[in-house]
Protein backbone atom coordinates (compact mmCIF):
# COMPACT_ATOMS: atom_id res chain seq x y z
CA UNK A 1 0.00 0.00 0.00
CA UNK A 2 1.29 3.44 -0.42
CA UNK A 3 2.54 5.71 2.03
CA UNK A 4 0.66 8.63 2.93
CA UNK A 5 2.95 11.78 3.12
CA UNK A 6 2.44 15.41 3.92
CA UNK A 7 4.07 18.30 2.42
CA UNK A 8 5.35 21.53 4.46
CA UNK A 9 7.01 23.64 2.76
CA UNK A 10 5.68 27.57 2.24
CA UNK A 11 7.11 27.70 -1.18
CA UNK A 12 4.64 26.33 -3.80
CA UNK A 13 7.63 25.79 -6.09
CA UNK A 14 9.12 23.54 -3.51
CA UNK A 15 6.10 21.45 -2.69
CA UNK A 16 5.02 20.69 -6.28
CA UNK A 17 8.75 19.65 -6.78
CA UNK A 18 8.40 16.97 -3.90
CA UNK A 19 5.00 16.29 -4.67
CA UNK A 20 5.66 15.16 -8.53
CA UNK A 21 9.13 13.28 -7.34
CA UNK A 22 7.03 11.30 -4.66
CA UNK A 23 3.96 10.51 -6.44
CA UNK A 24 6.13 9.39 -9.07
CA UNK A 25 8.19 7.08 -7.13
CA UNK A 26 3.94 5.95 -5.80
CA UNK A 27 4.02 7.83 -2.66
CA UNK A 28 0.84 9.27 -1.71
CA UNK A 29 0.48 13.25 -0.76
CA UNK A 30 -2.60 13.65 1.60
CA UNK A 31 -1.65 16.76 2.53
CA UNK A 32 0.18 20.46 2.35
CA UNK A 33 0.79 22.61 4.53
CA UNK A 34 2.41 26.64 3.71
CA UNK A 35 3.43 27.30 7.37
CA UNK A 36 3.59 25.71 11.02
CA UNK A 37 0.17 26.36 12.36
CA UNK A 38 -1.25 24.20 9.30
CA UNK A 39 1.93 21.29 9.55
CA UNK A 40 0.67 20.95 13.05
CA UNK A 41 -3.39 20.93 12.40
CA UNK A 42 -2.81 18.74 9.63
CA UNK A 43 -0.18 16.16 10.70
CA UNK A 44 -2.46 15.09 13.87
CA UNK A 45 -5.71 15.33 11.44
CA UNK A 46 -4.31 12.73 8.92
CA UNK A 47 -1.69 10.90 10.63
CA UNK A 48 0.81 10.51 7.72
CA UNK A 49 3.41 7.82 7.27
CA UNK A 50 6.14 10.55 6.71
CA UNK A 51 6.11 14.33 6.70
CA UNK A 52 8.23 16.72 4.88
CA UNK A 53 9.55 19.78 6.33
CA UNK A 54 10.46 23.05 5.98
CA UNK A 55 12.35 24.61 8.70
CA UNK A 56 12.05 28.22 7.99
CA UNK A 57 8.03 28.82 7.83
CA UNK A 58 6.37 32.12 7.89
CA UNK A 59 5.44 31.93 11.07
CA UNK A 60 7.33 29.20 12.81
CA UNK A 61 10.62 27.09 13.07
CA UNK A 62 10.83 23.93 11.44
CA UNK A 63 12.45 22.54 14.63
CA UNK A 64 9.73 24.55 16.83
CA UNK A 65 7.41 21.91 14.73
CA UNK A 66 9.26 18.69 15.69
CA UNK A 67 9.27 19.39 19.72
CA UNK A 68 5.12 19.72 19.28
CA UNK A 69 5.61 16.65 17.68
CA UNK A 70 7.80 14.89 20.05
CA UNK A 71 5.81 15.75 23.09
CA UNK A 72 2.21 14.80 21.22
CA UNK A 73 3.67 11.62 20.58
CA UNK A 74 3.18 12.05 16.81
CA UNK A 75 4.58 8.36 15.11
CA UNK A 76 5.32 10.02 11.46
CA UNK A 77 8.17 9.92 10.23
CA UNK A 78 9.88 12.96 9.69
CA UNK A 79 12.38 14.30 6.71
CA UNK A 80 13.57 18.10 6.86
CA UNK A 81 13.97 19.58 3.68
CA UNK A 82 15.44 22.91 4.26
CA UNK A 83 18.04 25.75 2.67
CA UNK A 84 19.37 25.98 6.04
CA UNK A 85 22.62 24.02 6.07
CA UNK A 86 24.67 24.96 9.07
CA UNK A 87 25.96 21.51 10.66
CA UNK A 88 24.34 23.09 14.43
CA UNK A 89 20.95 23.31 12.58
CA UNK A 90 21.15 19.74 11.25
CA UNK A 91 22.45 18.16 14.13
CA UNK A 92 19.36 19.81 16.13
CA UNK A 93 16.84 18.60 13.42
CA UNK A 94 18.38 15.08 13.92
CA UNK A 95 18.41 15.32 17.38
CA UNK A 96 14.97 16.28 17.95
CA UNK A 97 13.54 13.11 15.68
CA UNK A 98 13.97 14.09 12.19
CA UNK A 99 15.24 11.05 10.51
CA UNK A 100 17.22 12.74 7.64
CA UNK A 101 17.90 15.98 6.81
CA UNK A 102 18.10 17.21 3.38
CA UNK A 103 19.98 20.61 2.33
CA UNK A 104 18.27 21.98 -0.49
CA UNK A 105 18.89 22.03 -3.60
CA UNK A 106 18.27 18.51 -3.89
CA UNK A 107 18.18 15.83 -6.38
CA UNK A 108 15.05 13.45 -6.84
CA UNK A 109 17.36 10.46 -6.15
CA UNK A 110 18.42 12.18 -2.44
CA UNK A 111 15.07 12.73 -1.95
CA UNK A 112 13.69 9.06 -2.78
CA UNK A 113 16.62 7.52 -1.28
CA UNK A 114 15.66 9.28 1.91
CA UNK A 115 11.89 8.20 1.89
CA UNK A 116 13.11 4.53 0.82
CA UNK A 117 15.22 4.31 3.84
CA UNK A 118 12.35 4.60 6.34
CA UNK B 1 49.48 42.81 9.86
CA UNK B 2 46.38 45.91 10.68
CA UNK B 3 43.46 44.14 12.49
CA UNK B 4 41.44 46.45 10.08
CA UNK B 5 43.07 44.40 6.93
CA UNK B 6 43.04 41.21 8.58
CA UNK B 7 39.32 41.62 9.44
CA UNK B 8 38.61 42.49 6.09
CA UNK B 9 40.13 39.22 5.39
CA UNK B 10 37.82 37.06 7.45
CA UNK B 11 35.14 38.89 6.01
CA UNK B 12 36.14 38.41 2.46
CA UNK B 13 36.85 34.76 2.84
CA UNK B 14 33.55 34.17 4.75
CA UNK B 15 31.43 35.12 1.34
CA UNK B 16 34.05 33.97 -1.13
CA UNK B 17 33.09 30.54 0.76
CA UNK B 18 29.28 31.68 0.48
CA UNK B 19 29.22 32.94 -2.97
CA UNK B 20 30.86 29.59 -3.92
CA UNK B 21 28.17 27.51 -2.13
CA UNK B 22 25.50 29.63 -3.75
CA UNK B 23 27.08 29.45 -6.89
CA UNK B 24 27.07 25.51 -6.80
CA UNK B 25 24.01 25.60 -5.70
CA UNK B 26 22.51 27.55 -8.53
CA UNK B 27 24.49 25.31 -11.16
CA UNK B 28 22.22 22.83 -9.69
CA UNK B 29 19.24 24.62 -9.75
CA UNK B 30 19.80 25.14 -13.47
CA UNK B 31 21.69 22.76 -15.04
CA UNK B 32 24.92 24.47 -15.90
CA UNK B 33 27.68 25.92 -14.81
CA UNK B 34 27.34 29.04 -12.94
CA UNK B 35 30.69 31.24 -11.54
CA UNK B 36 30.88 34.51 -9.87
CA UNK B 37 32.94 37.45 -9.91
CA UNK B 38 33.37 40.09 -6.86
CA UNK B 39 31.84 43.77 -7.61
CA UNK B 40 32.22 45.70 -4.41
CA UNK B 41 33.31 45.42 -0.98
CA UNK B 42 33.04 48.18 1.51
CA UNK B 43 31.25 50.01 4.54
CA UNK B 44 29.50 52.99 3.96
CA UNK B 45 27.23 55.21 6.14
CA UNK B 46 23.72 54.10 5.54
CA UNK B 47 22.73 56.63 2.97
CA UNK B 48 25.95 57.31 1.56
CA UNK B 49 25.68 54.61 -1.32
CA UNK B 50 24.10 54.12 -4.40
CA UNK B 51 24.13 51.78 -7.34
CA UNK B 52 26.78 53.50 -9.06
CA UNK B 53 29.30 52.91 -6.39
CA UNK B 54 28.41 49.04 -6.31
CA UNK B 55 27.71 47.98 -9.90
CA UNK B 56 28.83 51.13 -12.29
CA UNK B 57 26.96 49.46 -15.27
CA UNK B 58 23.69 49.34 -13.33
CA UNK B 59 23.09 52.82 -12.63
CA UNK B 60 20.94 54.96 -14.32
CA UNK B 61 19.29 52.50 -16.70
CA UNK B 62 15.68 52.84 -17.56
CA UNK B 63 15.10 49.07 -18.07
CA UNK B 64 13.29 47.65 -14.66
CA UNK B 65 14.53 45.20 -12.84
CA UNK B 66 13.24 42.40 -11.03
CA UNK B 67 14.12 42.40 -7.20
CA UNK B 68 13.69 39.57 -4.10
CA UNK B 69 14.87 40.09 -1.09
CA UNK B 70 15.79 37.75 1.88
CA UNK B 71 16.35 39.74 5.69
CA UNK B 72 19.09 38.17 7.38
CA UNK B 73 18.20 37.75 11.21
CA UNK B 74 19.85 36.44 14.77
CA UNK B 75 23.27 37.83 16.52
CA UNK B 76 23.24 40.36 13.38
CA UNK B 77 20.77 42.13 10.81
CA UNK B 78 20.93 42.02 7.35
CA UNK B 79 19.25 41.45 3.51
CA UNK B 80 20.65 40.16 0.31
CA UNK B 81 19.32 41.49 -2.63
CA UNK B 82 18.95 39.30 -5.83
CA UNK B 83 18.54 41.02 -9.18
CA UNK B 84 17.40 40.30 -12.06
CA UNK B 85 17.18 42.17 -15.84
CA UNK B 86 14.32 41.12 -17.80
CA UNK B 87 16.44 38.75 -19.86
CA UNK B 88 17.87 37.20 -16.65
CA UNK B 89 14.27 36.86 -15.97
CA UNK B 90 13.37 35.48 -19.51
CA UNK B 91 16.08 33.22 -19.70
CA UNK B 92 16.26 31.30 -15.99
CA UNK B 93 12.69 30.54 -16.26
CA UNK B 94 12.28 29.52 -19.60
CA UNK B 95 11.89 25.87 -18.59
CA UNK B 96 9.39 26.69 -15.98
CA UNK B 97 5.79 25.61 -16.94
CA UNK B 98 2.81 28.38 -15.74
CA UNK B 99 0.46 26.81 -12.91
CA UNK B 100 -2.81 25.98 -13.50
CA UNK B 101 -3.73 28.10 -10.87
CA UNK B 102 -4.20 31.13 -12.77
CA UNK B 103 -3.97 33.41 -9.64
CA UNK B 104 -0.32 32.41 -8.89
CA UNK B 105 2.37 32.66 -10.97
CA UNK B 106 4.84 30.04 -11.02
CA UNK B 107 7.84 31.69 -12.84
CA UNK B 108 7.70 34.23 -9.56
CA UNK B 109 7.15 31.16 -7.09
CA UNK B 110 10.42 29.62 -8.87
CA UNK B 111 12.64 32.52 -8.14
CA UNK B 112 11.92 33.14 -5.10
CA UNK B 113 12.71 29.60 -3.98
CA UNK B 114 16.04 30.16 -6.28
CA UNK B 115 16.78 33.45 -4.18
CA UNK B 116 16.00 31.37 -0.69
CA UNK B 117 18.66 28.69 -1.71
CA UNK B 118 21.08 31.22 -2.50
CA UNK B 119 20.48 33.21 0.59
CA UNK B 120 21.02 30.40 2.95
CA UNK B 121 23.97 29.05 1.18
CA UNK B 122 25.36 32.16 1.44
CA UNK B 123 24.13 32.27 4.91
CA UNK B 124 25.63 28.91 6.15
CA UNK B 125 29.02 29.79 5.48
CA UNK B 126 28.72 33.20 7.19
CA UNK B 127 27.22 31.22 9.94
CA UNK B 128 30.11 28.79 9.96
CA UNK B 129 32.80 30.43 9.97
CA UNK B 130 32.29 33.59 11.91
CA UNK B 131 30.36 31.78 14.25
CA UNK B 132 27.43 33.52 14.47
CA UNK B 133 23.63 32.43 14.88
CA UNK B 134 22.40 33.79 11.02
CA UNK B 135 18.94 32.63 10.16
CA UNK B 136 17.09 33.83 6.56
CA UNK B 137 13.99 34.85 6.40
CA UNK B 138 11.26 33.45 3.77
CA UNK B 139 12.32 35.36 0.50
CA UNK B 140 10.13 38.60 -0.56
CA UNK B 141 9.28 39.12 -4.12
CA UNK B 142 9.42 43.26 -4.38
CA UNK B 143 9.88 43.84 -8.01
CA UNK B 144 9.58 44.89 -10.78
CA UNK B 145 11.30 48.20 -9.82
CA UNK B 146 11.71 51.44 -11.82
CA UNK B 147 13.93 53.39 -9.65
CA UNK B 148 17.53 53.22 -8.33
CA UNK B 149 17.88 49.94 -5.99
CA UNK B 150 20.61 51.47 -3.79
CA UNK B 151 17.39 53.71 -2.78
CA UNK B 152 14.91 50.81 -1.42
CA UNK B 153 18.74 49.59 0.04
CA UNK B 154 18.88 52.85 2.35
CA UNK B 155 15.53 53.23 2.80
CA UNK B 156 15.87 49.25 3.93
CA UNK B 157 18.51 50.16 6.93
CA UNK B 158 17.77 53.64 7.69
CA UNK B 159 15.84 52.88 10.94
CA UNK B 160 18.21 49.69 11.48
CA UNK B 161 21.88 50.74 11.35
CA UNK B 162 24.02 53.82 11.17
CA UNK B 163 26.87 51.73 9.14
CA UNK B 164 26.48 48.99 6.85
CA UNK B 165 28.75 46.38 5.34
CA UNK B 166 28.19 46.00 1.45
CA UNK B 167 29.35 42.99 -0.39
CA UNK B 168 28.13 42.22 -3.87
CA UNK B 169 28.77 39.57 -6.89
CA UNK B 170 27.25 39.00 -10.49
CA UNK B 171 26.68 35.31 -10.75
CA UNK B 172 27.84 34.57 -15.09
CA UNK B 173 26.52 31.52 -16.84
CA UNK B 174 28.96 29.51 -18.52
CA UNK B 175 26.65 28.63 -21.63
CA UNK B 176 24.16 31.92 -21.50
CA UNK B 177 26.44 34.91 -20.78
CA UNK B 178 23.96 37.44 -21.42
CA UNK B 179 22.54 36.13 -18.18
CA UNK B 180 24.13 38.25 -15.29
CA UNK B 181 22.12 38.28 -12.16
CA UNK B 182 23.69 40.42 -9.38
CA UNK B 183 23.66 39.06 -5.88
CA UNK B 184 23.79 42.41 -3.20
CA UNK B 185 24.62 41.82 0.55
CA UNK B 186 24.13 44.25 3.08
CA UNK B 187 24.73 43.74 6.63
CA UNK B 188 24.97 45.92 10.03
CA UNK B 189 28.53 46.53 10.22
CA UNK B 190 28.64 45.26 13.62
CA UNK B 191 29.38 41.87 11.32
CA UNK B 192 32.57 43.47 10.74
CA UNK B 193 33.56 44.23 14.29
CA UNK B 194 32.66 40.66 14.78
CA UNK B 195 35.13 39.28 12.22
CA UNK B 196 37.96 40.99 14.14
CA UNK B 197 37.41 39.29 17.60
CA UNK B 198 40.95 37.73 18.06
CA UNK B 199 39.03 33.83 17.91
CA UNK B 200 38.41 34.47 14.14
CA UNK B 201 41.44 36.25 12.87
CA UNK B 202 44.32 33.51 12.62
Amino acid sequence: MAKNVLIVDDSLYMRTVIKDALEQAGYRIVGQAANGEEAIDLAFDLRPDIITLDNILPDMIGTDILKVYSEEGLASNVIMISAVGQESVIQEGLNLGAKAYIVKPFTSDQLLSAVQAL
Amino acid sequence: MPNEYKNNQVLTEAFKSGYLNAANSLSMLVNEKVLYHSCYQATHFVDSFNMSSIYPSEAGKRESRMLITTEVFGDVFGKSYLILSQNDFAVLTRNINQSKDLKVNFRHEFLKEVDNILSAAVITKLSNKLKMKMYGDIPMWIGPVQSDVGKIINSDFLDRASEVYVNSIVFTFDKTPSVKPLFIWIMDSKVAVHAAEPNLIQ
